[in-house]
């Protein structure tokens, strides 16, 4: 059986919403109708700090959060409980990444048990740069969903495996 | 210290939030970032909790809370577990094997001293510029849903 995109959805933004209100004191807003758009070849990328966490059992995928630079930091300030504008190191705010990719990933696929999809949490890693572009592999489904609070955001995009049964060789 | 903390997860930040949540009882808290350093902390500190990750680099939570049950100078020591992986069957084996508690990731500040004031009688530190006045309140936390206790 395959996962509906609405609880794709509904799962994601119940984890984003639960990490964020619980770890930062406040839940971002889901921006309807967001579409990731890879740069064109030579545009200038804001840095960005991408967290990933795969799932694996039932159903096979894996998540990456892109959190803009700013919005990093300000994450971690709110984590640590640090000052607006403290300075951070590169080092804690990729722990601070990590970490809540690691919560929001582990929501996300205790929600997908929930529904009867059940999994399990692969190790996290994380990314950091401006100039990269993450493609979908053949046989998966893409999700992508953009969050925004205090000025700043971070965009899901969860890739899924699709079913066996609908397989077919990209090769001739 | 009338008590010890002992948190042990991988992540600095988890570290950094268990020890500011603390910081107004009396406890020391001491750190791990693994199952094998935690196992060494656990020896040499002998703490009256350990907070446990479950997925961690090295030696993972479960083997350590497993070395902790076969030592048994350390067999009775409390332990707290912290997963995102809540709903995993080793998770729940050990909350029937003997876990005092399970804080599911995400969890907050209230989540967490719930957990922890469930098993020690937390006294709050004496505010500063009154000394002699030592607070004994327990550290106060409403019992959250997001913790559980087996």
């Amino acid at each position: 059986m395959p996962i509906s995109e609405s609880l794709v959805r509904d799962s994601i933004g119940r984890a984003v919403s639960d990490v964020c209100s619980r770890m930062l004191g406040k839940a971002p807003i889901l921006r309807h109708g967001f579409r990731l758009v890879p740069p064109s070849p030579g545009e200038a990328v804001p840095p960005t700090v991408v967290g990933a966490a795969g799932i694996t059992g039932s159903v096979n995928g894996f998540i990456h959060l892109y959190f803009d630079l700013d919005f990093a930091n300000h994450c971690t300030r709110r984590l640590l409980g640090l000052l607006d504008g403290a300075v951070v190191p590169d080092s804690s705010v990729n722990d601070a990444v990590g970490e809540l990719t690691n919560m929001t990933v582990g929501a996300f696929k205790r929600a997908l048990s929930a529904a009867g999809f059940s999994c399990r949490l692969t190790t996290s890693s994380i990314l950091r740069g401006g100039s990269f572009n993450i493609e979908p592999i053949t046989f998966a489904d893409r999700h992508v969903f953009r969050f925004e609070m205090d000025g700043g955001g971070l965009t899901t995009d969860i890739l899924i495996e699709t079913a066996l049964v609908s397989r077919e060789s990209p090769f001739p | 210290m009338r008590f010890k903390v002992l948190t042990v997860d991988d992540s600095r930040t988890v570290r950094f939030i268990v020890r500011k949540a603390l910081a107004s009882y009396e406890c020391e808290v001491i750190e791990a970032a693994n199952g094998a350093e935690g196992l060494a902390q656990a020896v040499a500190s002998r703490p009256s909790l350990i907070l446990l990750d479950v997925v961690m680099p090295l030696m993972d939570g479960l083997s350590m809370f497993e070395k902790l049950r076969q030592d048994t100078s350390l067999s009775s020591i409390p332990v707290v577990l912290l997963t995102a992986e809540a709903d995993c069957e080793e998770v729940s084996a050990l909350c029937r094997d003997g876990a005092r508690g399970l804080i599911v990731k995400p969890f907050s500040e209230v989540d967490l001293l719930a957990a922890v004031s469930s098993i020690l009688d937390l006294p709050r530190r004496a505010p500063a510029g009154a000394p002699g006045r030592h607070a004994s309140r327990r550290a106060e936390a409403e019992v959250s849903p997001k913790s559980t206790f087996g």
